[in-house]
């Protein structure tokens, strides 16, 4: 079997689609919880 | 005596009904919030908007000064760039080429997303989130959406930065002038995995038309339709209140469009992981 880190980096390449994907969701997510709560605190909300 | 111009439309009673016709419409979150929670358009939102234009043109500003694209020599058929690559916001769709047939990457998929993202106000019935922001009530629908996002992201980033010569990967500390070695891996697709490790028959059972039915195609068939089956069932047994909430045809759906995305990246991974080239093989399509 031949290297899984070495050329063409398969290992590396999913570990970066993983880390990837879920470091995007990570962002986008923490901006929408952060939206949501300034909302909440909105001075302009009664 | 008022004359019959002068007189109210509809009187609001004490409970808030007028009794007339617009009693019959439902009323959105935002329209039940009284004319005192609400905010005036100038200066409240205008002036948000006004300061975000500004903040979107000084980024816009900044990119194409820092990320300049200028415009290269006419193309040429005698010298096609190495690697050719589409623009950036195509090359998700590019990057899906290194994993799946040219047909479901380029045809089915993108057909798919479109059509998925065209049924979201049709499969999705919660009505919270009408009017005001909300992630904590919404938060299979948000998370769903996300994930896609992301996983077209990444597609598009690899694309962007990390495709070179021959659509070989290349990570940013390799020279990116150096060939990469071709056929470096031997990919197989599942059914020959399966006659393999079974020691099943390569003859074919029945020949229909061009295509000439293994045992082995019948297994990978099993397991291509048994991952919808499976999807589709689990929720439905231990996620009840989920089902109920869509119907069954909702329900299916959703989930059917839920699993093709999940198996958009278990696609990938089989091919990095398994050096798994097709799952399912036929004359006419592979997946």
């Amino acid at each position: 079997m031949s290297d899984i880190w070495g050329y063409p980096y398969r290992l590396g390449i999913a570990i970066f689609v993983t880390v990837g994907i879920f470091g995007i969701m990570g962002i986008f997510l923490g901006f929408t919880i952060w939206l949501e709560n300034s909302f909440k605190k909105d001075k302009l909300k009664k | 005596m008022a004359d019959k111009e002068s007189r109210p439309i509809a009187v609001v009673s004490k409970s808030g009904n007028s009794g007339g016709l617009a009693d019959l419409i439902k009323r959105t979150a935002a329209e039940k919030i009284g004319p005192e929670d609400t905010v005036l358009v100038w200066p409240n939102l205008v002036y948000i908007e006004f300061i975000s234009m500004l903040a979107i043109t000084t980024l816009l500003l900044a990119l194409a000064f820092f990320s300049p694209a200028p415009l290269e020599e006419l193309a040429s058929a005698d010298t096609t760039p190495n690697p050719t690559k589409a623009p950036w916001y195509f090359l998700g769709l590019q990057e899906l080429l290194v994993y799946f047939d040219p047909w479901l990457a380029g045809v089915v998929l993108p057909t798919m997303i479109i059509i998925g993202l065209v049924l979201i106000p049709y499969i999705d019935p919660n009505p919270l989130g009408k009017g005001y922001y909300t992630f904590s009530e919404r938060k299979f629908a948000v998370t769903g959406f996300i994930f896609g996002l992301g996983l077209w992201y990444v597609l598009i980033l690899i694309g962007v930065e990390f495709r070179g010569l021959d659509w070989s990967w290349y990570w940013p500390w390799d020279d990116p002038h150096i060939h990469k070695p071709a056929g470096a891996v031997k990919l197989v697709d599942m059914e020959v995995i399966f006659q393999n490790a079974l020691g099943l028959s390569e003859t074919p059972i029945v020949t229909v038309g061009r295509y000439a039915i293994t045992l082995a195609n019948i297994l990978t068939w099993a397991l291509f339709i048994g991952y919808f089956v499976v999807g589709i069932t689990i929720p439905f047994l231990f996620m009840r209140k989920f089902y109920n909430r869509l119907g069954f045809v909702r329900y299916n759906l959703t989930m059917f469009l839920l699993l093709a995305m999940l198996g958009v990246p278990l696609k990938i991974y089989l091919r990095l992981l398994a050096n798994i080239k097709y799952v399912l093989v036929t004359p006419w399509f592979k997946i």
